[in-house]
């Protein structure tokens, strides 16, 4: 390992024939003299001899022996005709009819997308660097022969049998909260907080009294994150605010894997640097199992290069502020923080947990 | 930036792609090795951040049974490797950390008397 780490760090990544190939080669560039060879070495030159699209050469046997149209003639059941082309189900049957979708990743199948065309650099700096500095930044030592922490005991309440209707009720969760929270786990090297998914949301209560703003604030968000937006309503009716449920009144759209990382890395390098006073994201945000979030106004969206660069398409006056909600891997606000922290953003004030 | 256009209309899938059996069989071949490619890539992945961790955990495991350096006790240099403090603060990773790797970096990141 000593040895590697004098090359680049961007060697450490090929696999170890590659690297010993390179340190022949210039072993050879370092042997050759002019005077004694005449000949150029065409590795030296930087030619490639070898390709990868080479393909094995066939033997005289296994070229006698392969004869196509014999194995046709003799088949004996035809192959399908041409014309017969196999078609991935229109709708989904559910998971126990025997008729089912293909992976999306095969060609053929219906919501097939080709791609992916890029690594973006912020995935790959993740992969190779952020992941194991924070597995080693959080490392928490297990001495061997450590018995294992007993299973929390039963989190849910239950009931307490007084009436005979208890038998077989469905217990309650913890008081004050609708829902279990999450515990959270130690990170180790199967368990490094990752980016899942951001979801930009716009909130406009004006689009009540005119549609135009929810036309703006739609292509906006779809600048912005490259995915159709999704039209969100009001929950409720707030008469003070002019508020009616049920009325279309924002938009959002969520975005997973390399769109997710591009666009926090547009975030990060792009649009907080240029946010005037800005001094970070408040460390309380969070919703305690490791989805951070936060707010942009309709003045710092407008720094995001997919609307500077369209800015006089928008009316100005229309361009809605956004949340960015980002959900992690991460089992706690804190990891969370520390991987976003990695990733380049900055947090400010009180810390919660 | 926009994936799939079609994709964009909600409730309308595209048509699928119409191919004959070769070109079938050829796409087939690909999405086969593309597949197994980035299999490879994970698992060396993987393997790597498991070696990185089986090595700090045999590390701390020898830190944990030395005695410390002087009269210290067993297992000092271990206690206070294992101190997690300021880890989750506000500068537990400094914002210089986050420089996201490129082909060609600069050979100086920031220029600091650049002027508009």
């Amino acid at each position: 390992m000593a040895g590697l780490r004098e090359v680049s760090r961007s060697a450490h990544s090929l696999p170890l024939s590659q690297i010993l190939r390179l340190g022949q080669s210039c072993r050879t560039c370092q042997r050759r003299s002019a005077s004694t060879e005449t000949k150029p070495d065409p590795a030296a030159l930087g030619v490639v001899t070898d390709s990868s699209f080479d393909i094995p050469q066939l033997t005289p046997e296994q070229k006698a022996t392969f004869r196509p149209w014999k194995r046709a003639a003799d088949r004996k059941f035809n192959l399908p005709s041409s014309r017969y082309q196999y078609h991935p189900p229109k709708y989904n049957r559910g998971p126990l009819h025997p008729i089912q979708s293909p992976m999306s990743s095969d060609p053929i199948a219906r919501d097939f997308v080709p791609g992916p065309f890029n690594l973006p650099r912020l995935k790959q700096t993740y992969q190779s660097t952020v992941a194991p500095d924070l597995m080693t930044l959080a490392y928490n030592h297990v001495p061997p022969g450590t018995k294992n922490k007993e299973p929390p005991a039963d989190r849910l309440r239950g009931w307490d049998g007084s009436s005979p209707y208890h038998e077989n009720r469905q217990k309650r969760g913890p008081r004050g909260a609708p829902v279990l929270p999450i515990r959270e786990r130690n990170i180790t090297f199967r368990n490094i907080p990752e980016i899942k998914e951001i979801t930009v949301s716009a909130y406009v209560p004006e689009a009540l009294k005119n549609d135009d703003h929810l036309v703006v604030a739609r292509t906006v968000v779809l600048n912005l994150t490259g995915a159709m937006p999704e039209i969100t309503r009001t929950r409720k009716s707030v008469v003070q605010w002019g508020i009616v449920s049920g009325r279309p009144a924002g938009v959002k759209a969520t975005i997973y894997g390399n769109a997710a990382y591009e666009f926090l890395d547009r975030c990060t390098q792009l649009v907080f640097p240029r946010i005037k006073d800005w001094k970070g994201i408040k460390a309380t945000t969070g919703d305690s199992s490791g989805n951070l979030s936060w707010g942009l106004n309709p003045e710092d969206v407008a720094l995001f290069p997919e609307v500077e660069a369209s800015y006089s398409v928008f009316p100005a006056k229309m361009i809605p502020g956004v949340k960015i909600f980002v959900k992690t891997t991460a089992t706690s606000d804190r990891q969370a923080r520390l991987l976003l922290q990695a990733m380049g953003i900055p947090f400010y004030g009180e810390i919660r947990n | 930036m926009l994936s799939h256009m079609a994709a964009l209309t909600p409730r309308r899938l595209p048509a699928p792609l119409r191919m004959g059996r070769n070109r079938h069989l050829r796409h087939w071949t690909i999405h086969r090795a593309w597949l197994l490619f980035r299999r490879r890539q994970r698992e060396a992945r993987e393997s790597r951040l498991m070696l990185q961790h089986q090595s700090m955990e045999s590390a701390c495991e020898a830190l944990r049974l030395t005695e410390g350096p002087g009269t210290r006790d067993q297992g000092y240099l271990y206690r206070v490797a294992m101190e997690k403090k300021g880890v989750y603060g506000h500068h537990g990773i400094p914002i210089e950390y986050a420089r996201a790797q490129v082909d060609t970096p600069p050979r100086v990141p920031w220029n600091h008397d650049w002027k508009a």
